[in-house]
């Protein structure tokens, strides 16, 4: 058995009638693995990690966490698990080290070993100058850190992180992912979720892409881009004589379809390194002058797109 | 178990560190009894220089609210029945009426001006010491149900005493407001089981309830304490007990099911922050987290208790009276103030409404258990009324024990409230454990 096994959930709010936000999802995450679900608003990954954590009932499938049943024995599912909610979680009228200490006592820690382990955390989230200071009065970065350390102090085997990184700035970003990678690296398993695709394919091992309750891909980072193929778009933009210029670049060399989309031609090449200079080359022979050029090498969006036919952000 | 404890102590020490809600807890009961004191004819002891206040009553139209209205908008009530907008029945004046009504002339000194702006000018430049600002369409938008007006006080942060009788004083308007909301609310509904279903029928009824309530209200103001003298029926013991400790057990009560209220919101205000949810993560039993919960409310109102009764006692040379029966009432007081509030919490579904549901309940027991009369028997009518509240029955004992009564004298009060007690906080238990579950 897996470390973490999710078999056919289903979840409906208010049956008959309501939303089924998980829709028959199944996945297992490996001890040491951090998995991320990656999916637009809606798609239903913090109703799948509340089920996970014991807070929603699911109205369907099972699912086990470090070996004990979520419905069966949540109370040792809860002790393995470190949760990382989606919205702040915290007291605000309390300092740094007092919502921490306040946590810690929640998962059992008391005296000595408590106060080591808040030492520990606040270090991790590099808060120890700033530990008496109310929470009320940090930036958003750093409240989110806050919200992180909290789940940490019992060492959990297993942590839940839902879009630990929604709405702050990029060096806090840097050093929470930073943060999170350390975390693996000491032994903990990690379920991530995010709508973020680079958060997803730069941390995890594996990647789940949901949509609307259901799975619709699951694998590596590589596995899921090379499902779609291989080949990149190159866009060219052209002062005159499209029709002229991709009937010339349809030619060329590497270049398996050419089609004007939006005024512009639209290539999907195999090797982009190779093929762009030849493009430019052709171009300049036939006197055609390109005022622009972009090149998307496939990735989990394209992955989405493909799948679904919308992007992954509105 | 250790980790309910550590819930509540938490609590407590947010609530103490929550500096308005310290006001209302502890400032406010000890200025208003002084307040009352004074009204009563106590203590020469009751003196302090008169506060100065600026309004900006937005809220009211500029006509109404000329710079001596406080004489017009005590005659107000009556002409509100035919406009619904003249002073009488906007909260701006009915704010204004109450901060000049005569029981607080010698401490305060109100001033009316313009503008927020004039107001607040005037507290920085140190020529007042709180300003009160009703913003323009707070009646108008609590009439329509749509918004939560909110009422700003600015004060000078050196100043203590002064803001905290205002403050005081705007407290206990709104909360006849939001009862007035909840009586428009009932009313609506009513209205609505009686097949009315056009909500351009309900919206006059539910502000003619509204307005119907406020004027009651203000026909039998709260602090209109008709200057009765404590009166002594025969079977009381004797002990003169002077005017400071029935009125600040009256008010002390009031105040301790309103700090009830404050501290078991928090339970819903947890929820939909969502430190409750993650509570619920963490290895502990649902049970332990209530309980937790639930004892953060009653360790809250028994500190505030004892706070008031050590002050009562060093600031206004109160006797209680007997250890053993001033234990066991403060006990019992605190745990029907927590009972009540944690039964009331279990009726709202959000912060909101409890606030709304609680202030309007916790007044209207307060006016028929006689808080605001002090621990004298009224006789008569209200003499039985006031026994249907725990309030009642709670200032019945707190008399006997002034006069020197012993636990024995106290013993069928003790028993009712603790009873309220149970009740309330067991269906109150019952409610949360089946809403969390
Ligand atoms: N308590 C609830 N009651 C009813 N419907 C709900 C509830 N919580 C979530 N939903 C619905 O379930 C679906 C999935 O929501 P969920 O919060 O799991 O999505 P998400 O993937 O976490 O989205 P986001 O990226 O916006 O956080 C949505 O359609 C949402 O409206
Ligand atoms: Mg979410």
């Amino acid at each position: 058995m897996r470390f973490v096994e999710v078999r056919r959930l289903h979840k409906q709010f208010d049956p008959p009638k309501g939303t089924v936000a998980v829709d028959d999802l199944s996945f297992g995450i490996e001890q040491g693995e951090i998995y991320s679900l990656l999916g637009p608003n809606g798609a239903g990954k913090t109703t799948t990690i509340s089920i996970l954590s014991c807070l929603l009932r699911p109205t369907g499938g099972e699912a086990t966490v470090a070996g004990a049943s979520i419905t069966g024995d949540p109370a040792a599912v809860k002790r393995a698990l470190g949760v990382v909610p989606q919205e702040l979680a915290l007291y605000p009228d309390l300092t740094a080290r007092e919502n921490l200490a306040f946590w810690g006592k929640m998962y059992g820690l008391r005296g000595q070993q408590l106060d080591t382990r808040v030492d520990e955390v606040l270090a991790l989230i590099d808060l120890s100058d700033r530990q008496k200071d109310r929470l009320e009065s940090f930036s958003g970065g750093m409240k989110r850190r806050v919200n992180i350390g909290a789940a940490l102090l019992h060492k959990p085997r297993v942590l839940f992180l839902d879009e630990p990184t929604v709405g702050i700035d990029p060096q806090s970003r840097r050093a929470i992912l930073d943060g999170i990678k350390d975390l693996n690296r000491a032994g903990t398993t990690i379920l991530y979720t995010t709508h973020y695709m680079e958060e997803a394919q730069e941390l995890s091992n594996r990647i789940a892409i949901m949509d609307h309750g259901k799975m619709i891909a699951e694998g590596t980072h590589e596995e899921l881009v090379r499902s779609v193929g291989e080949e990149a778009t190159v866009t060219l933009s052209v002062d005159r004589d499209l029709d002229r210029s991709l009937a010339i670049w349809c030619s060329v060399e590497g270049v398996t379809s050419a089609e004007a989309q939006d005024d512009r031609a639209r290539l999907l090449v195999g090797d982009a390194n190779a093929v762009v200079p030849r493009l430019f080359e052709t171009a300049n022979r036939e006197g055609i002058r390109i005022t622009g050029v972009n090149v998307a090498e496939p990735n989990l969006e394209t992955v989405f797109l493909a799948l679904t036919g919308r992007a992954l952000r509105d | 178990m250790r980790k309910a404890l550590d819930i509540a102590l938490k609590d407590v020490k947010r609530t103490f560190r929550d500096l308005p809600a310290l006001a209302t807890m502890l400032a406010a009961p000890l200025v208003i009894a002084v307040v009352l004191g004074s009204a009563f004819g106590g203590d020469k002891g009751f003196s302090i220089a008169p506060t100065k206040v600026v309004v900006a009553d937005l809220d009211t139209p500029a006509t109404a609210a000329a710079p001596d209205s406080g004489a017009a908008a005590a005659a107000a009530p009556t002409q509100a029945t035919e406009d619904s907008t003249a002073n009488g029945g906007s909260v701006g004046s009915a704010v204004v009426q109450a901060l000049t009504s005569e029981g607080l002339q010698a401490l305060l000194v109100v001033k009316q001006v313009d503008t927020q702006k004039q107001a607040t000018d005037q507290v920085d430049a140190g020529e007042a010491a709180v300003a009160v600002i009703v913003p323009a369409g707070l009646t108008a938008g609590l009439q329509s149900g749509d918004t939560a007006g909110e009422i700003t006080l600015y004060r000078d942060p050196t100043k203590t005493i002064g803001p905290g009788i205002v403050n005081a004083v705007v407290q206990r308007v709104i909360a006849r407001v939001n009862g007035a909301a909840a009586a428009g609310g009932a009313a609506a509904q009513l209205a609505v089981a009686d097949g009315v279903t056009k909500p351009a029928d309900i919206g006059p009824l539910a502000s003619q309830a509204a307005q119907s309530y406020l004027q009651q209200a203000q026909a039998r103001p709260a602090m209109a304490v008709d200057a009765r003298e404590p009166k002594v029926s025969a079977a009381d013991k004797t002990k003169d007990v002077g005017v400071a400790g029935p009125v600040l057990v009256g008010m002390m009560i009031f105040f301790m099911f309103l700090a009830a209220s404050n501290v078991a919101r928090s339970i819903l205000d947890e929820d939909a922050n969502g430190t409750l949810p993650r509570l619920f993560t963490t290895p502990t039993p649902r049970g332990v987290i209530l309980a937790g919960k639930f004892t953060s409310v009653f360790l809250t109102v028994l500190i505030q208790a004892v706070v008031l009764m050590v002050a009562g006692k060093f600031l206004f040379h109160i006797d209680w009276g007997g250890l053993a029966p001033i234990t066991v009432l403060t006990l019992v007081g605190a745990g029907v103030a927590a009972g009540f509030a944690v039964f009331l919490m279990s009726l709202a579904r959000t912060p909101g409404q409890a606030g709304a549901i609680s202030s309007g309940v916790f007044l209207v027991m307060a006016l028929a258990g006689g808080n605001f009369i002090g621990t004298a028997n009224p006789g008569g009518i209200f003499g039985t009324v006031r026994l249907i509240t725990p309030n009642g029955w709670l200032l019945k004992a707190w008399d006997t024990t002034l006069r020197g009564g012993s636990l024995g004298d106290v013993a069928l009060p003790v028993v009712v409230v603790a009873g309220f007690a149970l009740l309330t906080f067991l269906i109150g238990v019952a409610v949360f454990r089946r809403r969390f579950a």
